[in-house]
């Protein structure tokens, strides 16, 4: 298990985009999935210190890919989410769900 | 690709330079779309985040930076006033109220003095390893930024603020103080031994 399997809302969020994008997992494209599927803006450093927290605690792994023109020669970092940080998205939605159970308030607003 | 390498040489101050690489391309490719105005504010946005970022992760090593650095810098400066003294180029003491009516030579001097003192500072503290990355003289960068800005407030608070005090903060401190120091860290790092290590591509 990782250091701190815990995972904010921030987090689970950039998890789940990172999976939904697969392969094209980087900066740009994560920023543009979660704007589409949530609806919320994010601010760059957000993403970047979150996607550094995430690797730092093993949820993440990144690698390189190739130097392109239109990113004035500069390549682009991959993220893929390992077996620990599907784990932690696994853990933390059962969290939530334990916590929906029983809600009536909820059931009769989605009724 | 002069948009990318100044991103890329801003970025390495704050970030490792193989982070700051990918970062800086991010950035240059949203620009295409988004304009030069939110390039500017995210490129700032995310060195700030980085920067808190890492010091918030070792916040202990940080601060000895930054002690490291008001030593090596104090060291320079004091040595470099006092034998202007001994040499008879400039007084010792220098009331700041005075310093409108000082000599342009003893204006030269102490500008010269405090450049140099953050130039050595920068060159010293930027052969050792940063916190998270990021160049060392950032922490007291940092600090000297924080004090200009908090000497200006209460300057102007107080209603004591007088012309040259305020030219020392808005201008003298980023000419004489953050870029000389940053370009020390800079060329030190650039001629250090490449610490990149774990990157796969």
């Amino acid at each position: 298990m990782s250091r701190n399997a815990y995972l904010g809302e921030f987090e689970q969020i950039v998890l789940l985009a990172i999976m939904r994008l697969g392969d094209d997992a980087y900066g740009v494209a994560i920023r543009d999935e979660i704007q589409k599927r949530t609806g919320r803006s994010t601010a760059p450093g957000a993403l970047y210190t979150t996607l550094d927290r995430l690797e730092q605690k093993g949820l993440v792994v990144s690698r390189l890919g190739e130097p392109t023109p239109e990113r004035g020669g500069r390549a682009k970092r991959y993220y893929s989410v390992s077996a620990e940080g599907i784990e932690a998205v696994e853990r933390a939605q059962r969290c939530y769900q334990s916590l929906l159970d029983g809600l009536q308030i909820l059931r009769k607003k989605h009724a | 690709m002069h948009k990318a390498l100044i991103v890329e040489g801003l970025l390495c101050l704050t970030l490792p330079p193989d982070r700051a690489e990918t970062i800086a391309g991010d950035l240059v490719e949203e620009s295409h779309t988004r304009g030069g105005r939110w390039f500017a504010g995210a490129l700032v946005g995310v060195s700030v985040a980085m920067f808190f970022h890492a010091f918030g992760a070792a916040r202990v090593r940080t601060l000895m930076k930054l002690v490291l650095g008001l030593v090596v810098w104090f060291t320079v400066y004091a040595a470099t006033r006092v034998g202007g003294a001994v040499l008879g180029l400039q007084p010792l003491v220098v009331d700041v109220r005075s310093i409108p009516d000082a000599p342009f030579g003893t204006l030269v001097y102490l500008g010269g003095v405090l450049l140099l003192s953050n130039l050595v500072t920068g060159l010293v503290l930027g052969r050792g390893a940063g916190v998270g990355g990021m160049n060392p003289v950032m922490p007291l960068a940092v600090f000297w930024a924080s004090a200009a800005v908090i000497g200006l407030c209460a300057d102007i608070l107080s209603g004591a603020a007088t012309w040259y005090c305020t030219c020392l903060y808005v201008f003298g401190v980023p000419a004489l103080y953050i870029a000389p120091l940053v370009l020390g860290g800079v060329l030190s790092a650039r001629a250090a031994p490449s610490l990149r290590v774990g990157v796969s591509r």
